[in-house]
């Protein structure tokens, strides 16, 4: 019989890598192939999927501090709110029972399919106008072509607001809160998208920590299942980062949402009782 | 505030480190498992997440540390980040106790 450590590795693997792939983080996929895959009870399985995406952040996030497209002042003043988002999420969801989290989880499935399909493009970054309260400008080097570019960033206090929740579905769900912090910086505070999905990579690890500590002191992190997931995830997610240049995006969207559909009707039937 | 950008080579050597540290003590936990010496690997494991845990932290006191002298109000801002993951970890030795 093939241990379950074994099958967590190879589940956090697949998910690591379609996570990259997709641009959607791992976590989405490896909390429900975990649970109703591997039948992982559902908050060990957060509580490991978070401590995976501490892993991926914090490697992802050096490499893009050294290619300096992280904007280190909006992540920490967002960082705040998402970290204590955190805290609330961690704390929250060690009172509430596996099938509510399952149907919040599937709800959360279903609506990031929505936006992948359907989602509008980001806003084009601007530095027109004069500068008003909380407001600034910033610049940064474009990787594939060389170029600085401007951008000004705005609407901080709704951005901030925006950011606990993002932290709270991250500490209750067990996922990066990119989902979330992406198209908030993208969308409502003019951030461009290079900007945006570094700055939440380096957000990432900080905000998942703040609930996993909660996790981690209820006794839920099985050690032997985290070095699991956090091996298979660290490794999937460089297979993914490299194989997303080479792969269709659109062919790669429909896959997810077939894929987060199927979950999503999992954890919705367990949430009713009906699954195993 | 001057236009010279602080340096963030402390902050990614930290994040590295943290990261692969504690991804090795994961990794010779499971190897200690399925070796069958299941005690031993759950000890390093467990030993492995409290390193991945304090990475974030540690990278936040060399993000303070790069960012005090250039951008001290940025540098403050780490400091309110690291206030809020230690109410984090009271809320959780609380919730222990």
């Amino acid at each position: 019989m093939i241990p379950l450590e074994l099958l967590a590795l190879l589940a956090a693997l697949g998910a690591g890598m379609f996570g990259a792939v997709a641009g959607v983080g791992g976590g989405i996929i490896l909390v429900p192939l975990l649970s109703v895959g591997l039948g992982v009870p559902l908050h060990n399985a957060i509580a490991v999927s978070l401590l995976g995406v501490i892993a991926v952040s914090t490697t992802a996030a050096a490499n893009y501090l050294e290619a300096g497209l992280v904007s280190r002042r909006i992540g920490l003043t967002l960082l705040v709110s998402t970290a204590l988002g955190g805290i609330i999420g961690g704390f929250v969801a060690g009172f509430v029972n596996a099938r509510l989290l399952a149907a919040l989880f599937g709800i959360v499935l279903i609506a990031v399919a929505l936006r992948m399909l359907f989602g509008r493009e980001p806003v084009e970054p601007a530095t027109v106008d004069d500068l008003g309260p909380l407001e600034f400008d910033a610049t940064y080097v474009e990787p594939r072509t060389g170029e600085e570019v401007a951008y000004r960033v705005r609407n901080f206090g709704i951005g901030s607001v925006v950011s606990v929740f993002a932290g709270m579905l991250s500490g209750l769900l067990g996922i990066g809160g990119g989902v979330i912090n992406v198209p908030t910086m993208s969308s409502l505070m003019g951030v461009p998208i290079r900007v945006a999905t570094t700055t939440s990579t380096y957000m990432l690890g900080a905000t998942a920590a703040a609930s996993a500590v909660l996790y981690f002191s209820r006794g839920e992190v099985e050690a032997a299942l985290a070095g699991a997931v956090v091996v298979g995830s660290v490794v999937g997610a460089r297979v993914g980062a490299w194989l997303h240049h080479l792969l269709p995006q659109r062919a790669l969207t429909l896959i997810f949402v077939g894929v987060a559909a199927f979950f999503a009707f999992q954890m919705l039937l367990r949430a009713l009782g009906t699954a195993a | 505030m001057t236009s010279q950008r602080p340096p963030v080579s402390l902050t990614a050597r930290v994040l590295t480190f943290g990261s692969l540290a504690a991804a090795a003590m994961l990794s010779l936990s499971l190897v200690v498992g399925f070796a069958g010496a299941r005690e031993i690997g759950s000890f390093v494991g467990n030993i492995g997440v409290v390193v991945l845990l304090a990475t974030p932290v540690a990278g936040l006191i060399a993000t303070w540390s790069e960012l005090r002298a250039l951008r001290p109000t940025h540098a403050w801002l780490a400091v309110a980040v690291l206030a809020v993951l230690t109410l984090a970890t009271i809320v959780a030795l609380a919730a222990r106790a």
